[in-house]
């Protein structure tokens, strides 16, 4: 490569104009000439530099080369140069700039890191004997993932540049193993990379979160998660559980969250800017956002058509591509904003908080789909032991066909504890209107037909349920009111907790109702992929196509018959009842810990009032029945059995088969063994295998069964 | 003490440094670089109109006409030359702002045939860029230009031609000034409808030398005797002509019917625009042997019609070839 | 993806057993604590959350039924650089950059890609290398980044936007271009007539061949330097240096037949006349030549290749003059004689870093007949895609209404004439103050014989209020100016006269602790007549588009606040808004306004 740079120069001056090489003859001529006769005579000394130990040398440049201290040294152009160099002070002419790297500055303190993360190798298999129609060539498929999104490497990579600012991400890495190398694998973001900031002053304490995802929640009704306990089987594992042996189940039987401290539980994804302030005058604090929640989300040109998207869409659940979701950077605008009031008398909280969501809908008109939420909060303790809790507010929507009128929202829960009234007693009252909307609480919204999130879509993509919803006691919905009731009692080792909900509708105003499929919905959406989340729409399978998956579930749609005839518009209100049961068992065989864990849930919508859940003069009726039992044979190794059964009955006014006249008559069966092993600290094996098994006795198309396999080796770092 | 003497050394050399760093980066290229902005942005105006240095002009003699006329600044300016009796164009093309001797002679060049002959010309200059008005001036031509090379046959008459109508098909074929000739006065018209008998061929001529013996070539090396004639399109569909050179294949030093060798030139598809057309190939190319080179006795042209592509009647085919000519060393040059 | 995946994966293999080794593992669950940097590693980066909204409004706007009026975008960006020292005299660094778009949740809209690599050392104690990715500057006339258009002192509160340019574009404030390649320095000490020597060569890629008529170009050179020691009573001491710039096209690289290569050779000298008395006089001067030529290479099926100049020109250039030093003044002034030809081509000091040629990032197209929009001071300020660190193979477009008597920077052609500059430091004192002036003439007539006149002035000055005033809270002001006119007389087709002024105002005022309020306005105005040529052939003129007339006038104002939660990292909120309007089509004014968020954290 340098033969040309050499040649060509002198080459040309050669051959160039002769007053160049006249000129270079004099220039060279005038550095002697400059100097005294006797000092060309003596010889030129060569002084070689020493550099120093990297380890040595100062932090600002760890390359800087440092002479022996002398008077040559001193002058060491060497010295001067790498010095230069690294600082760009100049030892040449003013019209020189010697040059080096931008990364200088970077490299002047270096920032200690707190890395750490995980492995997880999750292989899954099935084997569907009796699949859905359409399902072929897929009944029998094996691979690295179930289809979720989920890293085989997650790297968190932690940074404090100084006492008031952080950072954070998690490098996401994912290969499915398929034999493709490198060509299959992703490196991406599990979340993102979220900025942290915070300071203190004479008026309050601050903190700056920017970036995201940031897992978020302001109020219940604002942004925020339905959250129950002792409601869920933790018989299969969630992506995000650690490696934890038998305190995964301890905890569960003592505060019935198998995986304590995880923030994604009850929070809401956030990007953007949330300034908040602590213990300012008065003990106010507040919360200030702006930024995009799932809701907002999503990028202009990205792909949004599903069956771009996941492979064989609504046949099967393959690995879904997520290339085609990059979209552009540049968007309309649709944004989230809002914050939060608080001050505390004692340990009574008093608070407001309130939302503002639009989104741009047309680029010329700048026509936007909007709603605000504003809620006041509260959570007094106004005797000893009794605890009243509660949140009052209302919504409006806006968009350019239907604006509604304000729809409340309020809610009061007190709890009392069991020295007061011998067994802990939580009620819960509450109304909300059909007009209240909100994509970002915990209430369920989609009751209203008129308030139609996106047109394009049936039910949207991760939407859990349509319609009314069978709902589980403390889990709201609009347009109704209701009451729910909660106690427990422990004794040694068995607990055992009693929900009881009941609530009606404020007014007639969907034809359709929906239920969750709890017993094998997990596995059915690892089939019936719902996602991946630029897919505007919910994945719709089933030989009636009257089953929707979501985020790790399924659920089921069902129309109703009555109707007014002309209008198709639903005539009468309908009450929703919900009975739930937990059961907790703790034991201790062969010196061995045992716990088998019982889940009972009944659910029914009536046209009238009834006092339990029923199946007489009934729209739908449902139970579900779950037991989980674990028991650690040996140190480290624990066996793990599940039972689960399901059972849905359609009432009259409901679609009758066409085949046998009859409604709904379902029944769904769950079984699964695996096992839990530690192999060392802070890794697991852990093995599961589910037989799964449905059937519509009134509509014998809709049957599968089949067997699931799952093996996770989670290895933290 | 050295350091006395050493200021002023300092001091000479760094004048010497500025002189010599002076006096070498001074000297750079001064012409104004790019097109002319009075040029691009100028206004536009015809100064002199267009005026020639003779009213008549010999161009057998050697005589030239030189044009004139000027621009209030630099432009494409056209002038072009057309023939009242021919229809000869010659066009001249250039940027400046003025015609004079170095960008405006015509030498009695054609751009487009046919030749000019004995006639008045026209030359109209005008600026296609400007919309500007045409001027015009107009000249007699006494004598057109005598082009280079040995003319075997203009078809100004006394040629010696043969004609084999052989299916009574030529129709009005001949010696023809029904349109201008491509040289001269007349052309040989051939046109004829091949559905006597449906076989392609309508008819042809053989044309013989004056002397009725070899063609005396103004060179004998193949690959420098080229062999050039000029066709005439009448637009007619699936016309094809065919011209051949006849060489003396029996030592006769004339052309005998069926018995001397056929070098053709290649079939031409005479579909193109109305008007004539100069053909030319080196006789090499034609497969002429030097010694066959030297013995050209005839010029054979044959009108083809295209009976695989004609409707039924077939329609009649025409073209028309003037100035069949040799040249040395180059194609014939307009 | 291939490429930064690999890397990604070799740089996170660094970082993974930190992790590990570090990390207390009594922890069930799986979530240590882990200390990173162990011995040879550090960690360094930047991290940045940038939110904006823009909205177009405006005369033009309200016409206007076919533009989208209001967009929204941002980023959430860190680049980890990952510095390993392996031994004491090598080091290699990665920069892997991790970027989420505003918007993109659960990994759309996510990239993960190699930003940097390098790696450098010192051989045998003596000779200092580098590899990969570096910045390189020699001299203005060899290989230097021009300064940037639209800007003398650019307001505090607009920093945060340039500096997310200046991070993109790798420009470091030295002048520095970025290449990829190799760079080797060393030096010479001598303890009689010489004090050193010092050497530098670099050779760099600056485009890959696409093995069809794209060939590899590269760009070599590099300096050698020597200094005396100070003689005599009155410090003399001299400084030579010869410099070397060579960018040329590989021909036998690919199958391409053509290509370029500019040769550029100077001299530089500053000779200390005198030092002492508090101050100091030096003559200083860079003198050279350059050669550019398009080079054709011929490969005979029964001959050597062979390779000749289908087109060449050279050039000179001189600058010379005198530099005083006050230092107990703290005064620096210089006046300088240019004399740069009009076909001296220098394509690594005369490329540009704004791109006039490419489309606007954000609104480039306005108006119902979907017009291109001209670059303004809202584009220059904010807008990273207009900008580049490559170097062109002909002399990039401009736009005189922001720099049209040095457009190429000092190597700008065809120029001769004066530049003064002056720089007030005072040791200790407050303000800072910076003049620069430039009295230049074509040495060759564009389109004529009549040549153009340049003047130009550029003052800035930065005034700590909150210093003088004896507060104890940063409060700041900074302000610049530059007036530009261009004349030239001939024939009214031939005439130009453009004046140009921008003025720059800022204020920065601390008015609680670390938390600034932030104002900030730049202004132009424009009027007159000129004409931008277009280049063909390194620096020929092809054609002269239509005249360039203008008269039109821009504002860019801002007001915003920052929270500094240390020197390099804080949060800014601000709103600026842009209007830009032309007399001659009021129809045609616009406005645009920007609202956005930045948390920048250099760490």
């Amino acid at each position: 490569m340098t033969t040309p740079f050499l040649r060509e120069p002198a080459a040309h001056l050669a051959r160039g104009p002769g007053r160049w090489t006249a000129l270079i003859a004099v220039v060279l001529g005038l550095v002697f000439s400059a100097f005294p006769a006797s000092a060309q005579s003596e010889s030129f000394a060569l002084a070689a530099p020493v550099p120093p130990a990297l380890d040595d040398a100062p932090e600002e440049d760890d390359l800087r080369s440092v002479v022996e201290i002398s008077d040559e040294a001193r002058d060491s152009l060497w010295t001067a140069l790498l010095q230069g160099v690294d600082e760009g002070v100049l030892t040449l002419p003013d019209s020189v700039a010697l040059a080096d790297t931008t990364d200088e500055n970077l490299r002047e303190r270096p920032q200690p890191l707190t890395v750490f993360g995980y492995y997880r190798l999750f292989l899954y298999g099935r084997e569907m004997t009796d699949p859905y129609p359409n399902l072929e060539p897929f009944e029998r498929a094996y691979g690295v993932g179930d289809g979720y999104r989920e890293p085989m490497l997650s790297v968190t990579v932690l940074g404090r540049p100084n006492g008031r600012s952080s950072f954070g991400t998690e490098v996401f890495a994912f290969a499915p193993y398929d034999g493709a190398e490198e060509a299959a694998n992703d490196l991406s973001l599990n979340l993102g990379i979220n900025f942290y900031g915070n300071f203190r002053t004479e008026a309050g304490n601050y903190g700056v979160r920017a970036g995201g995802i940031h897992w978020y929640n302001l109020s219940p009704f604002t942004i925020g998660v339905y959250q129950v306990l002792d409601r869920f089987s933790i018989f299969e594992r969630t992506p995000w559980e650690g490696v934890n042996g038998t305190d995964k189940y301890e905890n569960y039987f003592l505060t019935g969250q198998s995986n304590p401290g995880d923030a994604r539980w009850n929070f809401q994804a956030f990007q953007g800017l949330i300034l908040d302030g602590r213990q300012l005058p008065g003990g106010i604090g507040f919360d200030a956002f702006w930024g995009k929640t799932q809701p907002n989300g999503g990028l202009p040109g990205a792909v949004s058509d599903p069956a771009d998207t996941v492979p064989n869409q609504g046949q099967a659940g393959d690995t879904p591509s997520y290339l085609g979701f990059g979209g552009d950077a540049e968007a309309l605008p649709s944004f989230i904003t809002g914050g939060r009031l608080q001050r505390a008398f004692g340990n009574n909280l008093f608070a407001y908080n309130g939302i503002y969501s639009y989104r741009t809908l047309d680029s010329l008109s700048a026509e936007r789909r909007q709603y605000q939420v504003h809620t006041g909060t509260f959570d007094t303790n106004p005797l000893p032991g009794v605890n009243i809790s509660g949140e009052l507010g209302a919504s409006l929507f806006e968009s350019p066909t239907y604006t509604s009128e304000w729809g409340e929202a309020l809610m009061v829960r007190a709890n009392t504890e069991d020295a007061l009234t011998f067994l802990p007693l939580d009620v819960q009252v509450y109304q909300v209107g059909r007009h209240f909307f909100n994509e970002n609480g915990e209430i369920a919204t989609n009751n209203n037909p008129q308030i139609n999130v996106d047109p394009q879509c049936e039910v949207v993509s991760g939407a859990g349920s349509v319609g009314g919803l069978i709902t589980q006691v403390n889990q709201l919905a609009h347009n109704r009111r209701g009451i729910n009731f909660n106690t427990a009692f422990g004794a040694g080792p068995a607990r055992l907790a009693v929900g009881w909900g009941m609530a009606h509708e404020l007014a007639p105003t969907t034809n359709e109702i929906s239920y969750i499929h709890r017993i094998n919905g997990l596995a059915q959406s690892r089939i019936y992929n719902p996602f991946p989340g630029e897919a505007p729409c919910a994945t719709n399978f089933g030989p009636l196509n009257r089953k929707f998956s979501f985020f790790r579930g399924a659920f089921e749609r069902v129309p109703l018959t009555d109707v007014e005839p002309v209008t198709g518009l639903p005539t009468n209100r309908k009450y929703y009842h919900a009975v739930d049961l937990n059961a907790k068992f703790r034991a201790s065989i062969l010196d061995r810990p045992a716990y088998l864990f019982y889940l009972g849930s009944f659910g029914s919508a009536n046209p009238t009032a009834t006092v339990l859940p029923t199946d007489d003069d009934t729209y739908l009726f449902v139970q579900y029945h779950e037991f989980d039992l674990y028991y650690e044979l040996t140190k480290g190794f624990l066996l793990a059995g599940y039972l689960g059964l399901e059972n849905a009955q359609g009432g009259r006014f409901t679609t009758l088969s066409d085949e046998t006249g009859l409604p709904r008559d379902q029944r769904a069966t769950g079984v699964g063994i695996g096992f839990d092993w530690n192999v060392a600290r802070n890794a697991g094996l852990y093995f599961r295998h589910r037989w799964m098994d449905f059937e519509d006795r009134a509509f014998p198309v809709d049957t599968y069964n089949g067997r699931e396999v799952t093996l996770e080796l989670k290895v933290f770092i | 003490m050295p350091s006395l003497s050493f200021t002023p050394r300092l001091l000479t050399a760094a004048l010497a440094l500025v002189v010599i760093f002076g006096a070498t980066g001074c000297d750079h290229v001064t012409d104004p670089d790019g097109p002319r902005l009075i040029d691009t942005f100028g206004p536009f105006a015809i100064g002199d109109p267009v005026g020639a240095d003779r009213a008549t002009v010999d161009f057998a003699a050697g005589q030239q006409v030189v044009f004139s006329g000027t621009f209030s600044k630099q432009v494409d300016w056209v002038l072009e030359i057309t023939g009242l009796e021919s229809g000869a164009v010659r066009r001249i093309e250039g940027f400046s702002d003025e015609l004079n001797a170095t960008n405006a002679v015509w030498q009695g060049r054609t751009t487009n045939l046919p030749f000019f002959k004995q006639e008045d010309v026209e030359a109209a200059l005008f600026v296609p860029s400007e919309n500007s008005d045409t001027t015009r001036v107009t000249i007699a031509v006494d004598a057109p230009r005598t082009y280079p090379g040995n003319v075997f046959s203009d078809f100004e008459g006394g040629e010696d031609i043969f004609i084999g109508n052989f299916e009574f098909e030529f129709e009005n074929a001949g010696i023809s000034n029904e349109v201008p000739a491509g040289e001269g006065e007349t052309f040989y018209l051939m046109r004829g409808t091949d559905d006597v008998v449906r076989n392609f061929f309508a008819g042809l001529i053989d044309v013989r030398p004056d002397n009725g013996g070899i063609f005396d070539v103004p060179t004998t090396v193949p690959e420098d005797l080229y062999f050039n004639f000029m066709i005439r399109s009448f637009e007619t569909d699936f016309t094809i002509a065919v011209v051949q050179l006849v060489v003396d294949d029996n030592g006769t030093g004339a052309y005998e019917l069926d018995q001397d060798a056929i070098f053709p030139f290649g079939d031409i598809e005479v579909d193109f625009e109305e008007g004539w057309r100069l053909f030319s190939k080196p006789v090499s190319e034609l497969g002429l042997s030097e010694e066959e080179a030297q013995n050209i006795v005839g010029v054979r042209v044959v009108l083809i019609s295209d009976a695989n592509s004609q409707p039924t009647p077939a329609l009649q085919v025409a073209f028309g070839i003037d100035y069949i000519t040799f040249t040395a060393g180059s194609p014939l040059e307009l | 993806m291939r490429f930064p995946l690999r890397h990604a994966l070799l740089l996170l293999a660094l970082v993974l057993p930190l992790g590990v080794s570090a990390q207390g593992t009594d922890t069930p669950g799986g979530e240590p604590e882990a200390e990173a940097t162990g011995p040879g590693i550090r960690f360094n980066g930047l991290g940045r959350t940038f939110i904006q909204q823009t909205d177009l409004g405006g005369t033009l706007a309200e016409a206007d039924t076919v533009t989208s009026e209001t967009r929204a975008d941002g980023e959430f960006l860190l680049d980890l650089a990952v510095n390993a020292q392996p031994n004491r005299v090598t080091e290699v660094q990665g920069v892997i950059r991790l970027r989420n778009e505003f918007g993109g949740f659960f990994g759309s809209g996510v990239t993960v890609e190699l930003r940097e690599l390098w790696a450098r050392g010192i051989i045998a104690d003596a000779v200092r290398y580098r590899l990969g990715d570096m910045n390189l500057a020699l001299t203005p006339y060899t290989v230097f980044l021009p300064d940037e258009d639209g800007t003398v002192n650019t307001p505090e509160i607009f920093q945060p936007q340039r500096e997310i340019i200046d991070y993109e574009e790798f420009y470091t404030g030295r002048n520095e271009r970025r290449f990829q390649g190799g760079r080797v320095d060393f030096g010479l000490n001598f303890d009689q007539v010489l004090s050193a020597v010092e050497v530098r060569t670099f050779l760099a890629r600056l485009r890959g061949t696409d093995f069809s008529t794209t060939p590899t170009r590269l760009l070599s050179g590099g300096r050698v330097g020597a200094t005396s020691r100070p003689i005599g009573p009155f410090g003399n001491q001299a400084t030579l240096g010869a410099n070397l710039a060579y960018t040329w096209d590989d021909l036998e690289s690919g199958d391409a037949n053509s290509g370029i290569r500019n040769i550029v050779y100077t001299f530089d000298a500053d000779i200390r006349l005198l030092d002492q008395d508090g101050l100091a006089l030096h003559l200083k001067g860079e003198a050279g030549e350059s050669i550019a030529a398009v080079r054709e290479r011929m490969e005979p099926a029964d001959a050597e290749p062979t390779e000749e100049n289908l087109f060449s020109d050279d050039d000179t250039f001189i600058e010379a003059g005198l530099a005083a030093d006050l230092k107990g003044a703290g005064l620096n002034v210089s006046a300088m004689f240019v004399n740069v030809g009009p076909e001296f081509y220098s394509a690594a000091a005369q490329s540009k870093r704004v791109d006039y040629g490419r489309a606007l990032g954000s609104f480039a197209r306005i108006g119902n007949d979907r017009a291109a929009r001209r670059f303004g001071l809202f584009d220059l300020s904010r807008d990273e895609s207009i900008y580049t660190f490559r170097v062109a193979d002909e002399l990039m477009p401009y736009d005189p209404r922001y720099s049209n008597t040095l457009p190429y920077g000092r190597a700008t052609p065809n120029r001769r004439g004066v530049r003064v500059d002056a720089a007030y430091a005072p040791e200790g004192g407050p303000i800072t103050a910076g003049l620069e002036a430039a009295f230049l003439r074509e040495i060759r007539g564009q389109g004529t014989e009549e040549l153009k006149d340049f003047l130009l002035v550029r003052a800035e000055a930065d005034v700590p209020i909150g210093q003088i005033a004896s507060l104890d809270r940063r409060i700041g002001a900074t302000l610049g100016l530059q007036v530009e006119n261009t004349s030239r007389g001939g024939v009214p087709v031939e005439a130009v006269d453009l004046t140009s002024v921008l003025f720059e105002a800022g204020l920065s005022a601390e008015v609680y602790d670390r938390l600034d309020v932030l104002l900030g306005a730049t202004l132009r105005q424009s009027s007159g007549r000129d004409y931008v040529p277009q280049y063909i052939d390194f620096n020929d003129i092809r054609r002269f588009p239509a005249p360039f007339v203008t008269d039109d006038q821009e504002s860019l104002l801002g007001a915003g606040i920052r929270y500094r939660f240390a020197d390099q990292v804080y949060l800014t909120v601000q709103y600026q808004s842009y209007s830009y309007g032309d007399d001659a089509t009021p129809e045609d004014d616009y406005r645009l306004g920007q609202v956005f968020a930045l948390y920048s954290m250099n760490f």
